[in-house]
């Protein structure tokens, strides 16, 4: 009977580990569910303009012909653009170069037909050519997958040839509308520098298209390189993001504000009930009477603590180390006081709802912590200054959640787990392994291990 | 007027439906249904009841395992809303009273009215749920961790008491907890990690809601533009689906105080209609077989675990006080005694009061580890605009200026109370563990062929 007694209460303790455990990791899969949704949604802000690509190929057929002296222009335009630059790419060094295509980034960006003309362009084996020339030449500060700063670069070379054929641009509103459309969206949300960027992909992959009638095959093949730009769809989330902070700030201050009609309401229907009954509610008193018991056990273990310690400096020349211990009981105490009345209070208001349910209800409990009006259940905005910061709040939240657990599990073993080695006297002491074992669970959490050093009996 | 005022009391109803329906309650009865529950119409009953019952079961959950919510047992389901409605205060006769009901049908429409007002009034669990929401289709929010999940149910545990009698076989037992318990400490590792890249990535998703950022280009991988665009569409529609719930929220406070209005007349009428009825002219219906649950002095037990304890505690405390206080007497005669020479017997002023504060310290760190975190409740995290254009809210550990500290937080004060906790929290767990050292190296001194040498201090 004693045994599966213990066996029980061991049982228990393993259960509340394992709990513990399946616990851990649910959370973790919930967290990892979430980076993915992040890795997705960060991921998704930028589209490939493969798309655009495609559409194009299609409209290509169709008016060609009538474009075909146009892109023959442009194409020598752009070959000698591509000497000129080459050469210049020998001699200067990055930043000049990078100041000298900003400039003309800006000057082109606010021209909106000169834009359309770099759009309308369809670049033959020349401008492959030039993307070979990129991918080699640039190299810079990304790896493979990005080239938006290089096609910063390299794409602006394109511009100065705008400036001397200003005839060519209005032949191209007309046919890429659709995707310019698209285009001209995201580029006018954002800044002119990243409009450059936006336009050189399109100009690279809508070339292939032109020259070969293939259209999507080919724009795949040679655009290997990654064009992005931004999703459609990032403006609206922005926008709507935008929105859901200013609502949720508006319903924090809503919620904080009394409603004393709701208040009415409650006393008035209170008063039918039974005037036995407490105003306090059995769901309120049960969760008071965890918070209480849990209070009685880190009462009890500092007790045990102190006891210990006391023992140890039995011999008493540390004044200072009696009075310690003096104040401390005479604290513990104090509370332990505070815990009994308090514990009195919630058991009378018990036996009053007591007495009338006598026992035949189910035993519920609050889904969540919405018990109190007072108290918010509403998460707060926390404005955080840095990624560091953000980063060392959440672990910090953590650790205090890891150590919370620790205690409360260090508490309960050290109650089950005193049964090995209570003074039995006559019995066996645990074995060297058991010891061990107790030694490094309860006294070094599990990390380390003491030494035993066994004194054989030799015959 | 009459008329206006009831369109206005439809619209009001109207919009507390919606709020109930956006936070997933689902099948809604309609405002109609509600104003003839007022009456204590008979056909509203069923629409009523379900309503009650699909919103206890959102608000509260079973203990015991007596009801699976998906079984169509209907006095189970009387039983469960009887229990939940008592749970939350609700003292109606038809609940707690000394003629239960044992069928749905016995209760009227107008009483499930007045318990679903009570429900909603009495706690706020309208903001519970919209809280829930919030965390369930913001994918930046950080929820609370789950409540009590984390953290074991110790009474349950400890409450059994150290065994009597321990027998020595309980090696494997041992080794499996040994086992379970590195398995955690693993388990707590990971999850610390995955917390660190779930910030990293937030970070970055916040950072690109600001229209001036630039979105990073750190991502590395593939680049399917087929799924490019869902991802952020299902994004688009789960945080415009939350503005939606979040709009109705805020419509529904503003017609709130009508809502109460109308649940006071509700009162009244029932209140009327009760005065016409004598419930002694009841006929004394014999203790209807009503379901019981077996589960249900669970409390019972516990307040009388709760006390067994505090009064061995109790009991103990004064027994060490009195025992202490005979031994400084005896110590004080005996110096006295013997001239004093153990030297100053005295403290002075300056050594008290460093004892007095560490100990004060000690014990106010016991107070505060029951109480909740500042961050208990999950957060919503946002950028700190880089220029302010009101001076920071400071947050004060008192109550003043509510409304400013209930909705915002400051990562850096948060951070600083959940540091101090860290501190306290680890003092405490240090100090029962060293406990522990001691007393096993006492025992194993005791013990003859064995020595134990601790593991070296790092």
């Amino acid at each position: 009977m004693k045994t599966y007694c213990t066996v029980i209460l061991s049982m228990s303790l393993l259960q509340a580990v394992d709990e513990a455990v399946k616990m851990c990791k649910a959370e973790e899969s919930r967290l990892a569910e979430n980076i993915r949704q992040c890795k997705e949604i960060l991921r998704s802000m930028r589209t490939r303009v493969t798309e655009t690509a495609a559409a194009v190929g299609t409209k290509d057929a169709d008016i060609q012909p009538e474009e075909k002296q146009e892109i023959e222009l442009l194409e020598q335009v752009l070959k000698k653009a591509l000497k000129i630059r080459s050469t210049s790419e020998a001699h200067k060094e990055r930043h000049p170069n990078e100041r000298k295509n900003k400039a003309l980034v800006n000057h082109t960006g606010k021209e909106d037909d000169k834009r359309k003309l770099v759009k309308s362009v369809p670049l033959s084996e020349t401008s492959k050519k030039s993307i070979d020339q990129r991918r080699t030449g640039g190299n810079v500060t990304h790896g493979a997958p990005w080239t938006r700063p290089v096609l910063v670069r390299k794409g602006s070379t394109a511009h100065p040839v705008v400036n001397g054929r200003p005839s060519v641009s209005k032949s191209g509103p007309a046919r890429i509308s659709s995707t310019q459309s698209q285009q001209k969206m995201c580029v006018k949300a954002t800044n002119a520098e990243e409009s450059s960027e936006d336009n050189s992909p399109s100009v690279s992959c809508q070339e292939v298209p032109a020259s070969s009638k293939d259209g999507e095959v080919t724009a795949g093949s040679v655009c290997s390189k990654e064009q992005w730009m931004q999703s459609p769809l990032l403006p609206a989330w922005r926008a709507q993001r935008t929105k859901q902070k200013r609502l949720w700030k508006k319903v924090l201050t809503q919620q904080s504000k009394p409603v004393p009609e709701r208040t009415k309401f409650t006393e008035r229907l209170r008063d039918t009930f039974p005037s036995e009954l407490p105003s306090v509610c059995p769901a309120d008193i049960t969760r008071e009477l965890d918070v209480l018991s849990q209070r009685c056990l880190d009462l009890t273990h500092c007790f045990n603590a102190e006891l210990q310690a006391q023992k140890d400096s039995d011999s008493g020349t540390l004044r200072e180390r009696e009075y310690e211990s003096f104040r401390m009981l005479e604290g513990l105490e104090k509370m332990t006081a505070e815990v009994i009345t308090c514990a009195d209070q919630q058991k009378k208001d018990w036996e009053s709802w007591d007495m009338r349910i006598s026992g035949e209800l189910c035993p519920v409990r609050r889904r969540g912590e919405w018990g109190a009006p007072a108290g918010s259940c509403l998460p707060p905005v926390l404005s955080y200054s840095s990624e560091a910061e953000l980063r060392e709040l959440e672990s910090q939240r953590l650790r205090v959640q890891q150590l919370q657990q620790a205690i409360h599990l260090q508490q309960a073993m050290t109650d089950s787990l005193a049964s090995y080695w209570s003074s039995r006297p006559g019995a066996d002491g645990p074995s060297a392994v058991v010891l061990r074992g107790l030694y490094s669970l309860l006294a070094e959490g599990g990390v380390r291990f003491p030494s035993l050093v066994l004194d054989s009996e030799s015959d | 007027m009459p008329r206006e005022k009831s369109v206005k009391v439809k619209e009001v109803i109207t919009s507390l439906c919606k709020l109930l329906s956006v936070l997933s309650v689902e099948s809604m009865p309609t405002a109609e249904a509600f104003r003839r529950a007022k009456f204590n119409r008979k056909d509203a009953t069923v629409d009523m009841w379900s309503l009650l019952s699909r919103l206890l079961q959102k608000a509260f959950a079973l203990d015991c395992a007596c009801w699976d919510f998906r079984d169509q047992d209907y006095d189970m389901q009387l039983l469960f809303v009887r229990s939940a409605l008592c749970y939350c205060g609700y003292g109606a006769p038809w609940v707690v009273g000394p003629w239960p009901p044992s069928h749905t049908e016995e209760v009227g429409s107008r009483d499930l009215l007045l318990a679903f007002g009570w429900v909603l009034s009495s706690g706020n669990l309208l903001d519970f749920m919209l809280a829930e929401k919030v965390h369930q289709l913001d994918t930046l929010s950080s929820a609370p961790l789950i409540p009590q999940g984390l953290i074991p149910g110790q009474p349950d545990v400890a409450a059994h008491g150290p065994g009597e009698d321990a027998s020595v076989k309980k090696d494997p037992v041992l080794q499996a907890l040994q086992w379970q318990y590195g398995k955690l400490r693993l388990q707590w590792k990971s999850l610390l990690s995955a917390q660190e890249e779930r910030s990293k990535f937030t970070h970055r998703v916040i950072s690109s809601i600001s229209p001036s950022a630039v979105c990073q280009p750190h991502l590395t991988g593939s680049h399917y533009s087929n799924m490019t665009s869902t991802a952020l569409d299902k994004e688009l529609e789960r945080i415009q689906s939350l503005n939606g719930i979040l709009e109705a929220y805020l419509d529904w406070k503003v017609h709130e105080p009508l809502f109460w209005c109308w649940m006071d007349s509700v009162i009244d009428s029932s209140l009327a209609d009760a005065s016409l009825v004598d419930p002694a002219d009841w006929p004394p219906r014999e203790r209807a077989v009503t379901v019981r649950c077996p589960h249900g002095d669970e409390t019972r037990r516990a307040v009388k675990r709760l006390d067994k304890m505090l009064l061995r505690l109790q009991t103990e405390l004064r027994a060490r006080r009195i025992e202490q206080s005979t031994l400084t007497l005896t110590s004080q005669v005996m110096t006295s005694q013997q001239g004093g020479r153990q030297g100053a017997s005295r403290l002075s002023e300056s050594q008290r009061m460093e004892v007095e504060k560490k100990v004060s310290g000690y014990l106010e760190g016991l107070r505060f580890t029951n109480t909740s975190a500042v961050t208990s409740r999950g957060f919503l995290p946002c950028i700190q605009d880089p220029q302010p254009t009101k001076p920071p809210h400071r947050l004060h550990t008192g109550e003043p200026g509510l409304e400013v500290t209930a909705w915002k937080l400051q990562a850096s004060t948060a951070l600083d109370e959940l540091r101090a906790r860290e501190a306290v929290l680890r003092g405490q767990l240090e100090r029962l563990r060293q406990n522990m050292r001691v007393e096993m190296q006492r025992q194993a001194s005791t013990m003859e062929q064995m020595v134990l040498i601790p593991p070296i201090k790092r």
